[in-house]
């Protein structure tokens, strides 16, 4: 539960690099100095310019983070070419460079350790002999995935664009579908060596300041090397990292952001991942597929409840064949029990160690499946369901019931759209199965009774993750259990949207 | 910005009394569970027989008149727990061992709750199984879940009630089906007259669970909204005993006043006689619910009431480390305070009940509220 | 916090310790019905049908016909848990009673009284207080011997026969509740094996059957009532739920059968106290269905129907009025629950002039039947 104290002292890898001298202004030695620094990074490029007689520049820039041509167009061309106005002045400022640059964002810079950012982000530096401040030109381009159908959230209807790794193109995504002033895009860098660029989006006047406030301080206090993707971030400002529920909503879909931000919560975009993260967040959120928002909202209802109606099979129906068939025989009808018995009957193993025995060889299948490429995942799936469901039962070591029961199981556990919590309802599993083994039904009751507590003390950036069952708030559950017309969701969630709840101007029809 | 972190990260760190609240309505389902609890496990004034329902009613009827002694303390000192106001009330050396006695008794109280839903545990579906192991995880449960304090509870609460009230309901339903379910059952009302009922109600119907309610004393300090707590309070009795008496005559007019009276667990026997259709059958399991949520309910206010006095009387900043002794203790306490159930039962109803009750529940509140008005009116003067 | 862990950690390690109850299906030997005699004057012999699950389950199709679904193990003892304790140790299998839900009673043990059966399976956890409780002429273990031949196991067959609601059905806890109860004393199904054809021309297969009563007085059994008594016994307790009424039609009105279908009936049965003197009043009334028409009534008139009524009031009136003067006047014993109804009545009478002498006063009790039938329809055909 400790927050993680913030480092003030860099490591000793970027030290050197840190110290700040400003430029020489003499060509010959600040060229040495970059050269230095970059000893043996291979993509370090230069390229001396001659710029009439009495200046002469160097053009330092990363290979394959810039865009070559337009650096020729637009940067070396006008330099060499012999520009009469700028020749002809006695002592031309820095200014009067730029201007002749066709880019379109130039700016001078002068702390070394700026430039040297500047450049690693991919912007062409050029440097002019006897001024101490350079010219940076963002032309940056790199190979990068086009805008993709999300794989992790699919939908039948709705929008098909997903997040890029590129914190550009997703916060345009974000931009389109909110063309107001309000809508907040904070820059902030992250990762002392990935210098990961993260940015803060909310809408101002129905976020909560305080939450909002919240997030920065919490992102600020990150202390590390490098950040990969968004899920770095969220074992960082997770409110209690010890539970296996998320507390944070990760998606790909940006029209999923965006109803988020219209609801108050406040997104955080990382480049080169293609998962936004959103917060603060309710258990309710995470069993919401994006697709509810755009079905039509009577079948909605009747797919959240068969969604939640799984949810508690995913959890608990091992545990309760567990506790039927080795406690509490006596609630099965008899004929039920006949043949429970019966497939029963040659079964080596204990009930638990049987169900655990197919939840973990389930498990294992499922990894299998995921992690092998594509045509021979499908493979794997045939093997397990022949050696599963057929030879084992065959062969007397597994009963058939329990295969139903696992299969059941695994279907059910498919079912919800968020991974994150899939992967809390698998693990609970066990937990239950574990509690079913030693007490019955008391142990499952317990079992459940636990998690409830757990639940109700969990909050996400402060807001209860059980809200609004827990504290209950009537006008919020319009959306949680079923989900009424969008001309009824008049209001935004109270827990979020409490400084602005109103969402529409007058009713849009009179029901 | 410092002060709100850990207001957001760790809301139940620093003065956790200023941070936690319950709503009205959590309030309002927790005490409503707590009156059910664990006299819908043992069912209530079976000794009357097909007029046990009465019983009730009596019982509920008088308890509101003891609640209107409560609520009106609490109203002398708004904002104040029992622990508080006491030693405004009697002064500091006279009210210690009595808050001390009230925690002795919800301590107790807790643990008598929890003995009994081992000992139901233990004789229907895990005949086997120690009482301490019984006793022992659902104290685990508790402790954890009441280490958040009031809020978490009052949370679980608006989750669980619901849940029990739907169960409870579809319990009456199926009960409804049974084909011995016969209203006859409860004539003759009243055969031997009033008086025999209304002597085995006065006190104990009004103690148990009704008096037990004194509980609520404690929470009113957490409450969202301080205002008048009266209705609430009067409303949770009312829903408490109404149930309850539909209940008990669900279960006469299934059992017939006979079994009612013999059999221990009278709610689990009733609805084992349930078979819709021939293939909904046996419903114990939602029975195993209805009472281990029921006595969540009640040990956990129990529980959380000794642990408030107890951070009240000794100004304690929290009441995690309170609760996580208490429920050391309670483990212990419940199973060697009586060897068999019948002795505890004995014990709890010819003793603990009718007597130590009576003192706590009725007798002293009455006669702190005499010292509260005479305090205000001399004050006042 | 740590402190916290800590007491978590001990808890799930206590959990792990053990697994008390746990007792896997295939370890379990399902009871499917008990059987109780009397041996040696005061022996308990129990009988316990145990299902055999292999040889029922219908998923590994390997069990097919090699023999019977469930075995029959006996053994004796002083009292019901002594000898059922002697039946475990005969079985590699823990005995599993919660799936039992026939006790057959023979008739030597009910005449000494049931009290210690019924004491047992309603204080025992295991067992479940919705059984049926029947009562054998004879040995109650012959019964449960015997041949199932629809279901796979007799006491299925049992228990779907008493579901037909066509003899008594009395579980266990209206067993105990009339013995229980002042004013109400006790009775219980006969069950018995019946030849399957009636003029079989070689020896015919048995099949089991409800027909017949068994008369309780306090625990003790006292004697039998016949199918047609036990009928008006249904008639009594209200219990009809399907039945055939069918009355003879006088020669001079042509002669011939109607047979008609019971639709509903109801019984109230009420006390009145006048004077002093006690009363009962049963009224019942009953709504019918003509299905079956063999005289030269025609049926298409008001006024048939109105003499037919009649006909099956008397019919009907005869047959409970057997039924009572039988219990009264040969039992003696209330099974019919008139104290019962004069408690709930007259609940201070009784207690000051009844209750104790009941025994005496309900043979002398005057009983008046008013017997209400209504035709509702004659089928199909005119």
């Amino acid at each position: 539960m400790r927050f993680f104290k913030r480092q003030k002292k860099l490591p000793a890898l970027l030290q050197e690099q840190s110290e700040n001298n400003p430029l020489s202004g003499n060509l010959e030695e600040d060229l040495n100095r970059f050269k230095q620094l970059f000893e043996g990074a291979a993509d370090f490029s230069y390229r001396e310019l001659q710029i009439g007689s009495n200046y002469s520049a160097v053009v330092l820039y990363l290979n394959g983070l810039v865009d070559m041509e337009r650096m020729e167009l637009n940067v070396i061309q006008p330099l060499i070419s012999r520009n009469e106005e700028l020749l002809q002045h006695p002592k031309p400022a820095l200014d009067q460079f730029k201007g002749v640059l066709n880019a379109s964002q130039v700016v001078q810079v002068e702390t070394f350790q700026t430039i040297v950012d500047q450049l690693l982000a991919g912007g062409t530096i050029v440097l002019i002999n006897t001024f101490k401040k350079v010219l940076v030109i963002s032309e940056q381009k790199w190979e990068q995935r086009s805008i993709d159908e999300p794989v992790s959230e699919a939908v039948v209807l709705g929008p098909r664009e997903g997040f890029t790794e590129n914190i550009r193109t997703n916060t345009s995504m974000i931009r389109r579908r909110l063309k107001t002033t309000k809508l907040k895009l904070e820059y902030l860098k992250l990762g002392n060596l990935s210098q990961t660029n993260v940015v803060i989006t909310y809408l101002e006047g129905i976020a909560d300041v305080s939450i909002v406030e919240e997030v920065r301080s919490r992102l600020n206090r990150i202390d590390i090397d490098a950040i990969e993707d968004s899920s770095y971030i969220v074992e960082f400002i997770e409110d209690e990292p010890f539970s296996v529920f998320p507390q944070v909503l990760q998606t790909e879909r940006p029209d999923r952001l965006a109803g988020n931000l219209l609801e108050g919560r406040i997104g955080i975009i990382v480049d080169n991942s293609p998962f936004a993260l959103i917060v603060p967040v309710t258990f309710f959120q995470m069993m919401n597929s994006p697709e509810d928002y755009y079905g039509r909202f009577i079948m909605t209802t009747f797919i959240r409840l068969i969604r939640y109606l799984f949810l508690l099979i995913a959890l608990l129906f091992p545990s309760i064949y567990i506790a039927v068939t080795t406690f509490h025989q006596e609630l099965l009808p008899t004929n039920l029990l006949f043949s429970v018995a019966a497939s029963r009957d040659k079964v080596p193993f204990p009930a638990v160690i049987e169900a655990l025995l197919m939840e973990i060889t389930f498990e294992a299948l499922r990894e299998a499946g995921l992690r092998l490429p594509r045509p021979i995942g499908s493979t794997v799936s045939i093997v397990g369901a022949l050696v599963i469901g057929q030879s084992a039962v065959e062969a007397g070591i597994v009963s058939a019931p329990l295969v139903i029961v696992v299969a059941t199981t695994g279907i059910a556990s498919f079912m919800f759209p968020s991974y994150p919590l899939t992967g809390a309802i698998r693990l609970l599993r066990f937990f239950m199965i574990f509690m079913a083994g030693t007490l019955g039904f008391y142990g499952i009751l317990l079992g459940v009774f636990f998690i409830l507590a757990h639940l109700v003390q969990l909050r996400s950036f402060g807001v209860p993750y059980l809200a609004p069952l827990a504290p209950f708030h009537f006008n919020n559950m319009k959306d949680i259990i079923i989900r009424v017309p969008w001309w009824k969701m008049n209001e935004r969630p109270h827990e979020t949207g409490k400084s602005n709840l109103k969402r529409m101007n007058y009713k849009p029809r009179k029901y | 910005m410092r002060e709100l972190i850990s207001k957001w990260v760790f809301p139940f760190k620093g003065d956790w009394m200023k941070v936690e609240k319950i709503s009205r309505l959590q309030l309002f389902y927790l005490m409503t569970g707590f009156v059910l609890g664990t006299a819908m496990i043992l069912g209530l004034g079976h000794e009357a027989k097909q007029d046990s329902w009465i019983f009730i009613l009596i019982g509920m009827s008088s308890s509101l008149i003891i609640m209107a002694v409560y609520t009106q303390l609490a109203s002398y000192y708004p904002g104040d727990s029992l622990a508080q106001m006491l030693p405004k009330l009697l002064g500091k050396f006279l009210s210690y061992p009595i808050i001390l006695l009230y925690i002795f008794h919800f301590t107790y109280s807790a643990a008598r709750g929890s003995r009994e839903l081992g000992e139901l545990i233990d004789s229907t579906i895990l005949s086997e199984t120690p009482l301490v192991v019984i006793i022992g995880s659902f104290m685990a449960l508790m402790v954890y879940c009441l280490r958040g304090g009031v809020e978490t509870f009052g949370r679980m609460a608006e989750i669980v009630f619901p849940i029990y009230l739907f169960s409870l309901i579809l319990i009456w339903i199926l009960l409804f089906s049974v084909d011995q379910f016969s209203l006859k059952n409860l004539t003759p009302i009243l055969g031997n007259g009033v008086t025999p009922v209304l002597k085995k109600a006065v006190p104990t119907a009004i103690n148990f669970p009704f008096g037990e309610t004194i509980v609520v004393l404690l929470f009113f300090p957490f409450l969202t909204h301080n205002g008048p707590v009266r209705k609430i309070c009067m409303s949770f009795l009312l829903v408490g005993g109404v149930l309850l008496t539909i209940n008990s005559i669900m279960l006469i007019a299934i059992l017939g006043p006979e079994i009612y009276n013999f059999d221990l667990f009278s709610l689990l026997s009733a609805t084992q006689m349930v078979s819709v259709a021939d293939f909904l059958e046996r419903f114990d399991a939602l029975v195993i619910l209805l009472m281990v949520s029921g006595v969540f309910f009640k040990v956990g206010g129990f529980i959380l009431a000794a642990a408030i006095a107890t951070s009240h009387l000794f100004k304690l900043k929290q009441t995690r480390s309170v609760v996580l002794g208490l429920g050391t203790i309670i483990v212990p306490l419940s199973s060697i305070t009586a060897l068999s159930y019948v002795e505890h039962l004995e014990f709890g109803f010819k003793f603990y009940v009718p007597y130590v009750h009576t003192v706590l529940q009725i007798i002293l509140p009455i006669l702190f509220l005499c010292i509260a008005f005479i305090r205000k009116k001399l004050g006042s003067k | 916090m740590n402190v916290m862990r800590l007491f978590f950690l001990l808890v799930i390690t206590m959990f792990l310790t053990g697994c008390w109850n746990r007792i896997e299906i295939n370890d379990i030997a399902i009871v499917t019905a008990i059987g109780l005699d009397l041996v040696e004057d005061d022996k308990v012999h129990l009988s316990l049908q145990v299902a055999i699950p292999s040889k029922l389950g219908s998923t590994t199709g390997s069990g097919g016909e090699n023999g019977k679904g469930s075995l029959v193990i006996s053994d004796t003892g002083v009292t019901i848990s002594e000898a059922f304790r002697n039946i475990q140790g005969k079985l590699p299998r823990r005995i599993f009673f919660s799936q039992s839900r026939v006790l057959l009673i023979g008739e030597d043990y009910a005449k000494k009284g049931v009290s210690p059966v019924i004491n047992f399976h309603t204080r025992y956890n295991k067992t479940r207080i919705n059984s049926f409780i029947m009562f054998t002429k004879g040995e109650a273990s012959k019964v449960i011997n015997s041949m199932p031949k629809f279901e796979n196991i007799s006491a299925e067959e049992i228990k779907e026969l008493n579901k037909l609601n066509i003899g008594l059905k009395v579980y266990i806890r209206d067993f105990l509740n009339m013995l229980l109860t002042d004013g109400l004393e006790p009775y219980g199904p006969l069950f018995t094996l019946e030849a399957l054809e009636v003029k079989p021309k070689n020896k015919s297969e048995h099949v089991q059957s409800i027909r017949g009563t068994a008369v309780f007085k306090g625990d003790k059994l006292i004697g039998w009532m016949d199918q047609l008594e036990t009928r008006g016994l249904l008639w009594l307790k209200n219990e009809i739920e399907s039945g055939i009424v069918s009355i003879k039609i006088p020669k001079e009105q042509g002669g011939g059968n109607i047979s008609m279908e019971i639709l509903k009936t109801d019984t109230k049965l009420e006390p009145k106290l006048k004077n002093g003197h006690l009363q009962m009043n049963l009224t019942v009334s009953t709504r019918l269905n003509l299905i079956e028409n063999d005289s030269q009534l025609n049926l298409f008139d008001t006024k048939v129907i109105k003499d037919l009524q009649n006909k099956v009031d008397k019919e009907i009136d005869g047959r409970i009025q057997m039924t009572v003067d039988k219990v009264q006047k040969e039992y003696q014993s209330d099974i019919l629950g008139f104290g019962q109804a004069v408690y709930r009545k007259y609940p201070k009478q009784w207690k000051t002039s009844y209750q104790k002498n009941w025994d005496q006063e309900f043979p002398r009790l005057a009983v008046t039947i008013h017997t209400n039938s209504i035709i509702k329809r004659t089928g199909v055909t005119k």
